[in-house]
């Protein structure tokens, strides 16, 4: 299980998460819902070890994740926001270079990158360097890289940029699957539907600190709402969409 | 027709692309230095023995100039490749990899690439210098000589290379990324500019052996000078 509890980050003083506590269990996925600048991503970074909490703990299955950190990144899968690979090499060559780092045997790795190169539909490419790959390619990758060592906690961080509507439709049925298996999936997006389709539970932050943490059917109940949309709108959105939308167009023709 | 190569080859066709860029605009000219002055010093070996001393002396001079400028030119075209970037952080980051492996693998990478840059650079002109310099003295003379040169030449290139490295760092760590990346221009238009008089001095040794002395010629700049000079009281010596 994780578990965080109290989690703060300050960059140069200036707070961009605050005290933010949230548990998920193995079968479970989390959605980390937000608008931009709400903190959504500083969490991750922290979950993935990339970022150190100023305050706060994480544990997993009872041990601080800071007791060691490569022990926590050896069961830890995640998938980045953006696409940073070493685009020089071919799609297979990365994974090798991951899934080597990872010490998988090499045998082990070859038959699982060429079933997920298969599987992700990126095998006839797999003699291409990633710098001609496109950003749903790239993105196959980084999911690839990130499962390719079976892990028990998956982070994904809008894990469907750039992905084709086939594409999405694979992975949205593969976060369900995970679930199955009992991996603890942490699931960061901004796009509400595909939240509301694959998360058991969701986390809404607003500058930093969690404004909602329930089920998604319970948030609806609570707030008298139709949609996982009227209760995100109704936390965070301070805008009306329509009247914003309307003002953007004035300055246009202005 | 790319699917029927193996696994590695895209990436290995882009790497002998680099090879052979490195080959043509860097070794190309070394070897043509390396023909034009080692000629005249088998002409000095076999007919002026006097003049070999201040000739091997002018020779070092024009050999470690060259690595020196060689290496550079390699070293602030790639210095940015060589840090912890911001893709190092987000690819190795969230691995169970130490940050003390990662800091020696950058480490070890950028030891192979210094030493295979310099040696490639200097190791043709090394041999050719040592067959001249060895004359009939046998194998252990001839590689005596190429393990000497090799060495005062890899070592000024290694030296080059080390000092652009650690001023980066330096003004990556006091000035900021931008100055420093304002620098990487300024220092790659200064070796692409040292590299190119190089080329243009081989020219105008090839002028000169046609009969014109050294001193007539027009002042070059100033990089060229410390490459130039020698090689002209070597054609001095056996010309004018």
């Amino acid at each position: 299980m994780l578990d965080v509890q109290g989690l703060t980050k300050y960059y140069a003083g200036l707070p961009a998460i605050r005290d933010v506590s949230f548990t998920v269990r193995p079968g479970e996925v989390l959605g980390l819902l937000g608008p931009n600048g709400s903190g959504k991503s500083t969490t991750v970074k922290i979950l993935t070890g990339l970022l150190r909490a100023s305050s706060g703990t994480i544990t997993f299955d009872g041990r601080p994740i800071s007791s060691d950190l490569a022990a926590h990144k050896a069961i830890l899968g995640y998938v980045p926001e953006e696409a940073h690979l070493y685009s020089y090499m071919t799609g297979p060559e990365y994974l090798q270079l991951v899934g080597r780092l990872r010490n998988i045997p090499d045998a082990r790795l070859d038959e699982k990158i060429e079933r997920l190169l298969r599987l992700l539909d990126i095998y006839d490419d797999r003699y291409q360097t990633m710098s001609a790959y496109s950003k749903g390619m790239r993105q196959k990758i980084l999911i690839a890289a990130a499962v390719l060592h079976n892990p028990r906690l998956v982070v994904f961080d809008e894990p469907f940029s750039g992905l084709d509507v086939s594409a999405a439709r694979v992975l949205k049925a593969f976060v369900r699957a995970l679930t199955e298996e009992g991996k603890v999936v942490v699931f960061s997006s901004h796009v509400l539907e595909v939240v509301e389709q694959v998360c058991s539970r969701v986390v809404i932050l607003k500058e930093g600190r969690v404004v909602g943490h329930d089920s998604v059917d319970r948030l609806r109940e609570m707030m008298h709402l139709p949609s996982l949309d009227a209760v995100f709108a109704t936390l965070v959105v301070e805008q009306n969409a329509d009247q914003r939308s309307r003002q953007i167009l004035d300055a246009m023709k202005a | 027709m790319r699917s029927s190569l193996p696994a590695s080859v895209a990436s290995d066709i882009e790497l002998r692309r680099s090879l052979i860029w490195v080959l043509a605009f860097l070794v190309t000219p070394g070897i043509m230095l390396s023909l034009q002055v080692v000629s005249r010093y088998a002409f000095a070996v076999h007919v002026q023995p006097s003049l070999v001393d201040t000739m091997t002396a002018a020779l070092a001079i024009v050999f470690i100039t060259y690595s020196g400028v060689a290496t550079g030119l390699v070293a602030v075209f790639v210095w940015d490749a060589l840090a912890f970037d911001r893709r190092d952080a987000m690819v190795l980051g969230p691995l169970p990899v130490r940050g003390t492996t990662v800091i020696a693998a950058k480490l070890g990478a950028l030891g192979a690439f210094l030493l295979g840059t310099a040696i490639g650079t200097n190791a043709l002109a090394a041999a050719l210098f040592a067959l001249v310099a060895s004359g009939s003295k046998g194998f252990v003379a001839f590689g005596l000589h190429a393990v000497a040169q090799l060495t005062a030449t890899v070592a000024a290139g290694v030296f080059i290379f080390s000092s652009l490295i650690t001023i980066r760092g330096v003004l990556v760590f006091v000035r900021g990324l931008r100055l420093s990346a304002a620098l990487g221009a300024l220092m790659q238009l200064t070796f692409m500019g040292a590299r190119c008089s190089r080329s243009s001095s081989s020219a105008g040794g090839a002028e000169n052996n046609r009969g014109q002395c050294w001193r007539h010629q027009p002042p070059r700049l100033a990089s060229n000078c410390v490459v130039s000079r020698p090689l002209r009281d070597i054609e001095r010596q056996t010309d004018c």
